[in-house]
């Protein structure tokens, strides 16, 4: 029998083993998914060493023969022929590169899945998004941005427990498009219309928060936000956010001098904070930055008992962590303690 | 055409006398609205001394000294005025105040039945909810100040403010008590 190549077993078991960590519910699972690379020959790397030599041979020499080519007998034949050897040397490399990143990419998704479990987070299926999202749409100017086309790209659901609270809560990743015309004069006076298509990614939180409505705190205001305006007792705060909201008492009522320094630091941390309650006691809290979930792992899967040690321990969300302290101290800050 | 130009400079500097004496105008009324607003948080604290009171009287070892330390606590927040910045006053307020939870931690050790009473916990709870506004509102406020003498010392707003604003510095809020446990201070 013909030994397997190992590096084709390699990408055949990452293939294999991809489709397994998409359906992990729980640490068990992935603990499964680490036994089963375990079984594989080590390090868990690939071997592209001879790949590269035969390639980079491959390479000079058609560029040697197009040189020779070009500077004895100049024939179209030889060029093909060049161009033909440069070609069967290049897709080897590309394939090689294909799998490496595969690999890196799966070592990624391991690592994040793990992260998602310690922090009692679980994606959502895709068929599930409209039933979630419809009324999100409708309550939350937040996803009503972009002129061209609006879709969610991630929804997550977690829970928080706190000392005094505990809540269920979403993470959404929302992206937009927005179409503009773009009218330019090139030197000789033409004028020039062209369809520009700018994207853009939101991220954020919806949690239910009963203690608060029709409230809005922004920094990057999305169109459609009404109510009264109203102005903290802070300086900076005031710089950093607008509130509106359908009666100021309820800003007043809800801006605590506690609630406004937690905001303002917050906002040191998040770009693009806002904090919007709607009507109907839901708080959707949204951001420009993406790494909220990200996580990065210590080290490859070449390294795997250090690897598994790492997916042991609990990894921390710390940016994550540190937005459900604050939503926390909201809760704590707005309900009655009689 | 040096005439226009002169008229422009003039015209340039008038503009930014204006914006630098207003924004010294805005920088203390924010200084002002900040005490206010300690001021209001501080008073909170009278909601809960009538609870304080029906709560200590079953602290019976304890009670002169728990009592003595509400009466302290009381006479303070009378004192404390939102139309005059009157730090000193606030800290010696902000000093009751430690004494009392400390008198109230060491009464309940002696009564452990309390820990577990309902309504003193709630009250603890929202004694250090209080707790927390006022130090993020002296926190506000001494953000306002700081943001108002940067905006009076600073030039050229240090010009425009003496010849016209005439404000004078103002004393942000320090923690005697907190900045005793430091071996550095600010001279």
């Amino acid at each position: 029998m013909a030994a397997i190549n190992p590096n084709r077993q390699l990408a055949q078991a990452i293939s294999r083993l991809q489709k397994q960590l998409n359906q992990v519910a729980d640490k068990t699972a992935l603990m499964a998914v680490l036994e089963q690379l375990a079984l594989l020959p080590q390090p868990i790397r690939y071997s592209f060493k001879q790949r590269a030599y035969l390639c980079s041979a491959g390479l000079l020499l058609s560029l040697l023969l197009a040189v020779l080519t070009y500077q004895v007998q100049s024939s179209v034949v030889l060029y093909y022929a060049a161009a033909i050897l440069a070609l069967c040397s290049v897709v080897p490399l590309l394939a090689a590169l294909y799998h490496l990143q595969q690999l890196k990419r799966f070592t990624e998704h391991l690592y994040w899945k793990n992260a998602l479990l310690d922090n009692n987070l679980s994606e959502l299926a895709n068929t599930d998004w409209p039933n979630v999202t419809r009324s999100w749409q409708q309550q939350f100017a937040e996803f009503r941005r972009g002129n061209h086309q609006r879709e969610f790209r991630q929804l997550i659901r977690g829970h928080f427990s706190g000392a005094e609270h505990q809540f269920s809560y979403h993470y959404w990743h929302f992206h937009y498009v927005n179409k503009r015309t773009q009218v330019t004069t090139n030197s000789k006076g033409q004028v020039q219309t062209r369809t520009v298509y700018d994207h853009f990614d939101r991220y954020g939180l919806i949690i239910p928060f009963a203690y608060c409505r029709d409230l809005f705190v922004t920094s990057f205001a999305a169109d459609g936000i009404t109510g009264e305006r109203y102005t903290s007792d802070s300086g900076r705060f005031n710089k950093i956010f607008q509130v509106r909201a359908a009666e100021p008492m309820q800003a007043a009522r809800f801006l605590k001098p506690a609630v406004i320094v937690a905001l303002e630091q917050q906002a040191r941390q998040l770009k693009q904070l806002n904090l919007a309650f709607s009507h109907d006691g839901q708080l959707c809290i949204s951001f420009a930055d993406n790494d909220m979930l990200q996580s990065k792992a210590p080290c490859g899967l070449d390294q795997l008992a250090q690897f598994r040690q790492s997916i042991e321990q609990p990894t921390a969300l710390p940016k994550l962590s540190q937005l459900l302290a604050t939503v926390h101290q909201l809760l704590r800050h707005s309900d009655s303690n009689f | 055409m040096g005439l226009g130009i002169l008229i422009g400079i003039v015209s340039i500097v008038l503009i930014m006398v204006v914006v630098i004496y207003n924004g010294i105008i805005t920088r203390m009324n924010a200084v002002e609205r900040g005490w206010a607003n300690v001021i209001t948080q501080e008073r909170q604290k009278n909601k809960m001394i009538p609870h304080l009171e029906q709560v200590t009287e079953q602290f019976k070892q304890h009670e002169m000294g728990l009592q003595s330390s509400i009466a302290e606590l009381r006479s303070g927040l009378a004192r404390l005025q939102p139309g005059t910045i009157d730090t000193a006053t606030l800290q010696q307020v902000e000093g009751s105040t430690q004494k009392l939870l400390q008198g109230l931690t060491v009464a309940v050790e002696a009564y452990p039945e309390l820990k577990a009473s309902e309504i003193f916990n709630n009250l603890m709870r929202e004694i250090a909810e209080q707790q927390e506004n006022i130090g993020a509102a002296i926190r506000i406020f001494n953000q306002n100040v700081e943001d108002f003498n940067n905006g009076i010392e600073v030039f050229p707003n240090s010009l425009v403010n003496t010849l016209l604003n005439k404000k004078t510095r103002v004393t942000p809020f320090h923690d005697s008590e907190a900045e005793a446990g430091f071996e550095y201070k600010l001279k």
